[in-house]
């Protein structure tokens, strides 16, 4: 289930009524029984993968636990990660592996009996990926390595960890919540607080206005030109790419926003995922307020333990660590060259970043504020803009295409398509790079939480009305659902 | 050599790290507290430490600090 869909929008009032009209020790059996109802609606066929991580994974955090012996510890924890990996990798990335070792064996036959090669097709199987399952083990991997550390103790209550890992507004795209954020939030009593339900409301109303009146909106422009590549010019492209990175931005933290939302009208609390990350003036910057979730998780579970480990190798550790860090970021969005790409552009330019450092701060002495700001954040998005690119791109070459036209193919004319499109997409950019700046330089001014109540009634009617007017409604689902 | 005394090396010790030399070190300053200081510097950090005090800490204790006070707990016990 989607949550710019009808169906959600009919589930979320049923499950909200029922919550608050049964008693607190009663609630959570609703969360899990209403997420696995959400879960399945979409997702049947693979209910028995969730259910299988989270047994998995309940169990080998108590044994670790119960056992002193390190060595059994080790084992258990092992055990654990196997089944969650095994799992991921199975249904995420078996084709892609597949499809790696035979293009291998093809480049050795043609190399050996050039002119004899047969067309043999690579296997591929029919799988259907389960719905969440990258935030799921991400989710029940960070548990069991907290429990293996001994900084969290296992949770004992099978229903309350089920309830952890499948409640619904994070499960199928974040944000990749701890256990130790949400397991306590289950046990607290949960009164109806008007404020918070609305507060909760009016996020969701601003997710779905990014969503479906921003970032489907700019979809038609982006999938009309992206899709068609070999038809546009350099400009076109360039335009189309930029156009991309804020629909990549609405549609993803429209989502958050929603997911944040629904979680905050039942009393919960979800981490943030996005806090201004356009106004980065860094990519490193850009990273800490970009899809915070997983870059905290991938730097607390991959990246740390890495460059601690090689930290006699001094600089090249954290040259190193980076590398491996966000190639298996840029591997966990899909199996796809394309997305390899995507994460070690991401790792060259964190080293080239953290390699001059010293020498860049020296610059900045010279310039003044402002203007190193500026510079800052538009080298950021468009750097950022670039690597995209490989990430928006179905292969690997279709990326490296548009690139070099984009550098190859600049000219006066472009594209507009439809001019209702064109425009109505600049006007959405227009609304949210107003609201990212006075987000971040005046944050006491607030329309949606405006001392007047008139205010208040009269942003959110705009929004309901923009959404109702300019909204795309068949804009599909969200684009980080396929991760 | 007191805890005191240990900050004020450390203090130098980030000055010289961070490039900063407007950074002054309390025993509850935390990453959250200075600019320089993030994952990426973190770790130069340690091995300016380590290298300075001549002490090794295990990935446990790094892990636990929270704050340049636990980090100066865990120096002060290995040349305790």
């Amino acid at each position: 289930m989607i949550f710019n869909s009808i169906n959600y929008f009919l589930f979320l009032p049923i499950v909200f009524l029922l919550y608050y009209l049964i008693p607190n020790r009663f609630r959570w059996i609703l969360l899990l029984v209403s997420s696995t109802v959400f879960y399945s609606i979409g997702g049947v066929e693979t209910i028995a993968v969730p259910i299988i991580i989270i047994i998995s994974t309940f169990v080998s955090a108590i044994l670790i636990e119960r056992n002193s012996d390190p060595g059994i510890k080790k084992r258990y924890f092992w055990l654990g990660l196997i089944i969650n990996l095994g799992l991921l990798v199975f249904f995420k990335y078996i084709n892609f592996f597949i499809a790696t070792v035979f293009d291998g064996f093809e480049i050795v036959k043609k190399m050996s009996h050039e002119g004899l090669v047969n067309t043999y097709q690579p296997i591929e199987l029919q799988l259907i990926v389960p719905l969440g399952i990258s935030y799921i083990t991400f989710q029940a991997i960070g548990y069991l390595i907290e429990i293996k550390r001994g900084s969290h103790i296992a949770e004992k209550n099978f229903g309350y960890f089920a309830t952890y890992l499948m409640f619904f507004p994070k499960l199928l795209s974040g944000p990749i919540e701890r256990a130790h954020n949400f397991l306590p939030q289950l046990q607290l009593e949960h009164k109806f607080d008007y404020d918070q339900v609305v507060q909760g409301l009016k996020r969701i109303l601003w997710g779905l206005f990014l969503k479906v009146a921003i970032a489907n909106r700019l979809a038609l422009y982006t999938s009309a030109v992206l899709d068609n590549s070999e038809h546009h010019t350099g400009t076109t492209l360039l335009i189309a790419s930029l156009f991309y990175t804020l629909q990549m931005f609405t549609d993803f933290s429209g989502y958050t926003d929603m997911a944040i939302g629904s979680a905050q009208v039942f009393g919960y609390k979800l981490t943030e995922n996005f806090n201004a990350p356009f106004s980065a003036k860094s990519i490193a910057d850009f990273w800490r307020k970009w899809h915070i979730t997983l870059s905290s998780w991938v730097n607390d579970y991959i990246y740390t333990p890495i460059v601690i480990n090689k930290r006699d190798w001094g600089k090249s550790a954290v040259v190193y660590a980076g590398m491996v860090t966000f190639l298996i970021l840029g591997f966990w969005h899909g199996a796809s060259w394309n997305y390899i790409i995507f994460g070690f552009l991401q790792g060259v330019i964190l080293a080239i970043e953290f390699l001059t450092r010293k020498s860049r701060k020296k610059m900045r002495k010279h310039i003044p504020n402002w203007l190193n700001s500026i510079i800052g954040m538009c080298y950021t998005f468009l750097f950022f803009t670039f690597s995209l690119i490989f990430f928006r791109a179905y292969t690997a070459s279709d990326g490296i295409y548009i690139v070099s036209k984009i550098f190859t193919d600049l000219g006066a004319t472009f594209y507009m398509g439809d001019i209702g499109i064109f425009s109505y997409s600049l006007i959405g950019i227009l609304i949210v790079a107003i609201q990212g700046i006075v987000s971040v330089y005046y944050p006491k001014f607030k329309l949606l939480n405006n001392d007047s109540r008139y205010i208040r009634f009269l942003t959110i009617l705009f929004l309901v009305v923009y959404i109702i007017s300019f909204g795309v409604f068949d804009g599909g689902q969200f684009i980080y659902f396929q991760f | 050599m007191e805890k005191s005394d240990i900050l004020k090396e450390v203090n130098e010790i980030y000055i010289d790290e961070l490039d900063n030399d407007e950074i002054v070190l309390t025993f509850e300053t935390s990453a959250n507290d200075i600019d320089e200081w993030d994952s990426l510097s973190h770790v130069m950090l340690i091995v300016a430490i380590e290298k300075h005090f001549k002490v090794r800490f295990n990935s446990s204790e790094i892990r636990g600090w929270n704050n340049v006070g636990e980090m100066c707990d865990s120096i002060f016990n290995h040349i305790g």
